[in-house]
């Protein structure tokens, strides 16, 4: 009987350990999933993220690829409120001439533009809500299509199907700015 | 070449092979295009731990404590040892009162310790029966006290009733009250005899010799001379000065104020 309590308290300080594994392995996908999809203080949001993870470390099962699905699952419903606050509020940014749609580049800047990483964001924000999803989870957070699945409540059919369809949308979106371009 | 470009080679590598993946799945493999697209968006990917805030650092750092907890495992097993010990010794001190309480000889040991310790503390108890014997036996005295003075000698050995003498009025009340048992009174009933010669006969003087010295032995001698005193000279000065019994019964035909002083002692 005490064998299994001493038992019990290692496992649960193991998962008290995993917490800085987890932060150091899962942090920087969450963060560049949340900067990936548009949130206005992804570094904020990530701890948070991490803070509402910790109560629930004990419940994990599956070790760190559960911890990993939990990980993005909650940065997931994060992005989904975040996103929802900033539909009913009205969008406040900071003036940024670079990003002032008056202004007119060059052809040179729009074909430096579209190498960019900077660009690629753009191409993304060309997709649906859940093109969108499927593809930062997938690339950027480099998720199996079954934990995409699961955290987008979809059967792994569906996501590979959303992601087919948002691949074909991305490589018809470069082509057309390719044309554009030339 | 250093850790970092490693890294860079190593992670160049992963993204080409996820990217490849990926166009595998959805049919597109033949797109370069697509390709450099997909792999700037993994190049979103951010490989720098961001800076935990003061509360998710202090959750971090106590996760960091964590591990040095299970080098030290006996503290909890030093508590839980302490709890065990004190179960056991009240477990046996309730065994062992239940099994004291259920014996009866150690029971009837306790008792009798307990009974002797209280009647140590307890103070003497008076004799209870020396009053009460001989308020009964006064009306016997009456009849045998006569003899009684013949043996003077046998009295001394039972001064101690004579405390009761100096009351003669006292001993005339229990005649009245067991009038039976003459026998017993000669032992208390100093006074009862000056009532008593008055009635008795000389012959009876063998048997009141008998009767005086059981009152003798009862210790009623000292009373006896003082109701000689009592009693009028002229019958000592009429002769037999030398006899001690004619002398004695001389003495009894003088009434004594015994019986009306009862009255007035029993109210």
């Amino acid at each position: 009987m005490q064998r299994t309590n001493h038992e019990a308290e290692r496992s649960a300080l193991m998962d008290d350990s995993s917490f800085c594994a987890a932060y150091r392995q899962f942090s920087p996908g969450v963060l560049s999933y949340l900067r990936a999809r548009g949130v206005e203080d992804p570094e904020g949001l990530t701890q948070e993220v991490f803070l509402a993870l910790f109560p629930q470390l004990h419940e994990v099962h599956g070790g760190m690829k559960g911890v990993k699905s939990l990980v993005f699952s909650i940065a997931h419903a994060r992005y989904v409120d975040e996103h929802r606050r900033r539909l009913n509020a009205p969008r406040t940014t900071d003036y940024d001439p670079a990003e002032d749609p008056r202004c007119s580049s060059s052809a040179e800047d729009q074909l430096l533009a579209v190498e960019s990483s900077g660009n690629v964001k753009a191409l993304l924000n060309d997709l649906q809500q859940d093109q969108q999803e499927v593809i930062a989870l997938r690339i950027v957070a480099d998720l199996s299509v079954e934990t995409t699945a699961d955290i987008m409540g979809k059967t792994p059919g569906a996501v590979k199907q959303l992601q087919r369809r948002a691949l074909s949308r991305l490589r018809k979106l470069c082509t057309s700015m390719r044309e554009d371009l030339s | 070449m250093t850790t970092e470009d490693d890294e860079d080679q190593t992670r160049g590598l992963d993204d080409e092979c996820a990217v490849e993946a990926l166009l595998a799945e959805a049919g597109f493999t033949d797109d370069p295009h697509l390709r450099q697209v997909l792999l700037q968006l993994r190049e979103l990917r951010d490989s720098d731990v961001p800076e935990p805030s003061a509360e998710l650092a202090l959750l971090l750092a106590e996760s960091r404590t964590a591990n040095v907890l299970p080098l030290e495992p006996g503290k909890p097993r030093t508590r839980k040892r302490i709890v065990l010990t004190t179960l056991a010794v009240a477990a046996s001190f309730g065994v062992a009162g239940g099994a004291a309480a259920g014996n009866e000889d150690l029971r009837r040991g306790a008792e009798g310790g307990i009974s002797a310790v209280v009647e140590w503390f307890s103070p003497p108890v008076p004799a209870a029966p020396a009053p009460a014997v001989p308020a009964a036996p006064r009306p016997g005295p009456a009849v045998v006290s006569v003899p009684a003075a013949e043996t003077p000698a046998t009295a001394p050995p039972l001064k101690p009733l004579p405390t009761l003498s100096p009351l003669p009025e006292s001993a005339s009340e229990p005649p009245a009250a067991e009038p039976g048992e003459g026998r017993h009174i000669p032992s208390e009933a100093p006074g009862a005899s000056s009532g008593g010669p008055t009635e008795t006969p000389r012959d009876d003087a063998g048997q009141a010799g008998r009767g005086g010295a059981d009152a003798t032995a009862g210790g009623g001698a000292a009373p006896r001379q003082a109701d000689r005193a009592a009693t009028p000279a002229p019958d000592a000065g009429q002769g037999r000065p030398g006899s001690k019994g004619n002398g004695d019964r001389q003495d009894v035909p003088v009434p004594l104020p015994a019986p009306k002083a009862r009255p007035g002692q029993t109210r």
